[in-house]
């Protein structure tokens, strides 16, 4: 048997996976901010550093070159009095020590068989029993000290040594400094991490705000509006060429669509003069025969005949009113007188299905329009809401004012309703719900009366908008600019 | 006296149809099929009207218009037209067609406006339009059946002076449509079909005879008889 299930993966490779989740879910901004941080954090950590242990070598350094210094002296003082120190003489040693007792500075001097012959007082307990060593340089806890042999002059540097000396401090106060510096690192440390992110965050902000102005002009870009292009800021950087690549995207998309339109309105056109033969001439035929069997079959196809013409007509309609976006085209029309008109030709028919079809404030109202475009969207949503309301239902109309460059022309209806998913599809090309009348009795609808409703309004500058709730009824709302 | 029209279409099919169906209506129908003979024949055979399609292979119909009105002869010309915008219908009104007729039509549509061209040459209108029993007075839009005032609406009134205007003629929806409501949307509910019962129903309230009459698929007829519109059939059976 074939075990379906699939190999459980690598534990360190699924954690990679759920991190990377993780960091693909954070924004571009704060990701370059979090890099713009570790990058800060880890440079200032490395300053830091190094900073510090360059300070403490040269403080350790010029420690040693004091306290070479030092031995060059007093083992040339030491040549000239032949290795005795006299009692005025160690007084000064002693003296000199005092003033260097912050360094816990000392002397000792050996004679040849590097037996202790003198010291300074100030020589620490802890190395009292300390013997001169072999090199130059010894250590003892946070003591260092040179160890210099020195010779009966003139002899220098010749044979045996007469005696030894050596000098040595304490390197306390290069630590207390070293911690003291630290301290002040600490601090400065601290403060990059405060603002490390801060400054991270506004640097990448800084960075990505042209890329935010370019998303939200995109965002408000229309398709249809020919006139709408990204700005380009001139600065010939990446963000330009991008913004032109995505001008020159639209521009493509928009000979494309123009392109389709125009083939729609051409294949239009090129239908309709077979449609009128074909038609003619099924009406000559029809006429001259008796009622029966063949005259209601040439009725069916003068029926299909007249549904291909309306289908010929609504994309003529549709590509017209593309097309009329340019605002030629278009007059002066006063929308509350037009819906009057309207209501007439549909009061009727509202009567007759027992409906309610009531007025309630028609401000005076004038908009720019095509006429008769304006009148098929009136026309669409009044039939709409009259044909989906149910016998004793209503429909609202009403057209107000809703600020001073808006008017909204708002039908509302009892009726069946649209359901959430069908509501998204309502004004697309050939959309047709399942439910209406009885379509015994109704013309043969189309699918493309709400989808040229909206290409009208929103070719004025308008909006379409639809609400709706299944079994309570509908509400089409058409904001249209106000002229004057 | 017979209403000769001249047809200028190059489409043979359409205009055979047309042909047939004019003749059905007892109107003389001469086809030609390019700019010139359509000229030389207005010229020669003076038709009562002209039927012009506007897209003549390799020809523009406007021409034909814009010679003829050239010469200030005022013969009534409807266009046909595959061009349905609206600068279109506009251009062949303003070259002085007398109407248009976008493609595809309806032949009952295509008889009603010849009707309606030859007429408007020759009648002079009175204040008042009559129909059998009907009247309507033009001036003051009242309308009477047999002395009796008609309570109607502006409408309803309007629907009684085209139907009188075109009596014993079937008028399709989307002629009503286009006339009443100055609109070619007929919209996807029975809209027509119910003014013209809420009119039918005033009309006839108390009277025994029908006036509006409904054609089954094509339209509505104003008629004191039950319309005969169909021709009886030159062959006998259906069944064949």
């Amino acid at each position: 048997m074939v075990d379906g299930r699939p190999k459980p993966e690598d534990a360190s490779e699924l954690l990679g996976q759920s991190r990377m989740r993780y960091w693909g879910k954070l924004t571009f901004r704060v990701r370059t901010a979090v890099i713009l941080t570790l990058f800060i954090l880890i440079t200032a950590l490395a300053v830091g550093f190094a900073f510090r242990n360059v300070a403490s070598l040269l403080q350790v350094k010029q420690t040693y070159l004091d306290l070479q210094d030092d031995a060059q002296e007093f083992a040339e003082q030491l040549e000239l009095i032949a290795g005795t120190i006299s009692p005025e003489r160690s007084q000064a040693w002693n003296r000199h020590a005092a003033t260097h007792e912050l360094h816990h500075w000392f002397l000792r001097v050996f004679d040849e068989k590097k037996k202790l012959t003198w010291e300074t007082i100030s020589v620490p307990d802890s190395l009292q029993s300390l013997t001169l060593g072999n090199t130059d340089i010894q250590e003892s806890g946070k003591y260092r000290f040179l160890n210099r042999p020195f010779y009966r002059s003139p002899s220098r540097n010749k044979g045996n040594p007469t005696g030894w000396i050596q000098v040595g401090c304490s390197l306390e106060l290069v630590e207390d400094s070293m911690a003291q510096l630290d301290r002040l690192l600490l601090w400065v440390f601290l403060i990059v991490v405060i603002l490390g992110p801060i400054v991270s965050l506004i640097l990448s902000a800084q960075l990505l705000n042209p890329l935010t102005d370019l998303t939200k002009q995109a965002a408000e870009l229309s398709v249809t509006n020919r006139t709408q292009v990204l700005g380009l800021r001139g600065s010939g950087d990446e963000l330009d060429s991008f913004a032109g690549t995505v001008n020159s995207l639209l521009s493509r998309v928009r000979s494309h669509l123009k392109a389709n339109e125009d083939w729609i309105a051409n294949s239009a056109h090129q239908l309709r003069s077979p449609l009128a033969a074909i038609t003619s001439n099924v009406e000559v035929v029809l006429g001259r025969l008796p009622d029966g069997k063949s005259s209601d079959m040439l009725s069916s196809v003068l029926n299909e005949c007249e549904y291909l013409n309306k289908l010929v007509q609504q994309l003529l309609l549709l590509s017209e009113a593309n097309a009329i976006g340019l605002k030629s085209k278009c007059s002066q029309i006063r929308l509350d007188t037009m819906i009057r008109e309207s209501s007439d030709f549909f009061e009727a028919l509202a009567t007759a299905n027992n409906i309610s079809l009531n007025f309630n404030s028609l401000e005076p109202i004038t908009v720019l329009a095509n006429h008769e475009h304006l009148r098929i969207v009136l026309h669409n949503i009044i039939d709409n809401a009259i044909k989906y309301t149910l016998e004793n239902g209503s429909v609202e109309i009403e057209l107000t004012k809703t600020s001073s460059s808006e008017c909204t022309l708002r039908v509302s209806d009892t009726g069946i309703g649209i359901s959430p998913t069908d509501l998204a599809r309502v004004s697309r090309r050939f959309f047709r719900s399942d439910s209406g009348r009885d379509p015994a009795t109704t013309p043969r609808g189309t699918g493309l009366g709400l989808n040229i409703v909206k290409t009208i309004v929103e070719g004025i500058d308008g909006r379409l908008e639809i609400d709706s709730s299944l079994g309570k009824g509908t509400t089409v709302q058409i904001v249209l600019p106000i002229v004057g | 006296m017979a209403i000769n029209i001249l047809l200028v279409e190059d489409d043979p099919s359409l205009s055979n149809a047309i042909l047939e169906g004019l003749s059905d209506q007892e109107m003389k129908c001469e086809i030609v099929s390019t700019v010139p003979l359509a000229i030389q024949a207005i010229r020669d055979r003076r038709p009562d009207a002209v039927v012009l399609d506007l897209m003549l292979s390799g020809e523009n119909g406007l021409d034909v218009l814009k010679a003829i009105r050239a010469q200030r002869d005022p013969t009534p010309v409807l266009i046909l037209t595959a061009l349905g915008s609206l600068e279109n219908r506009v251009a062949g009104l303003n070259e002085g067609a007398d109407d248009y007729l976008v493609k595809p039509f309806e032949m009952l549509e295509l008889i009603a406006r010849i009707t309606a061209i030859t007429r408007r040459n020759n009648r002079i209108e009175g204040s008042t339009l009559t129909f059998g029993p009907l009247l309507l007075d033009l001036t003051t839009r009242r309308v009477f059946r047999e002395g009796k005032e008609l309570k109607l609406s502006p409408t309803e009134t309007s629907l009684v002076e085209l139907f009188i205007r075109h009596e014993n003629q079937v008028l399709t929806r989307k002629m009503l449509c286009h006339q009443l409501w100055e609109t070619t949307w007929e919209g996807e509910t029975n809209v027509i079909e119910v003014h013209i019962n809420r009119l039918r129903s005033k009309l006839d309230r108390g009277f025994e005879q029908s006036l509006i009459h409904t054609i089954r698929g094509r339209g509505y007829m104003l008629s004191e008889s039950e319309p005969k519109p169909r021709i009886e059939p030159p062959e006998a059976s259906d069944n064949g």
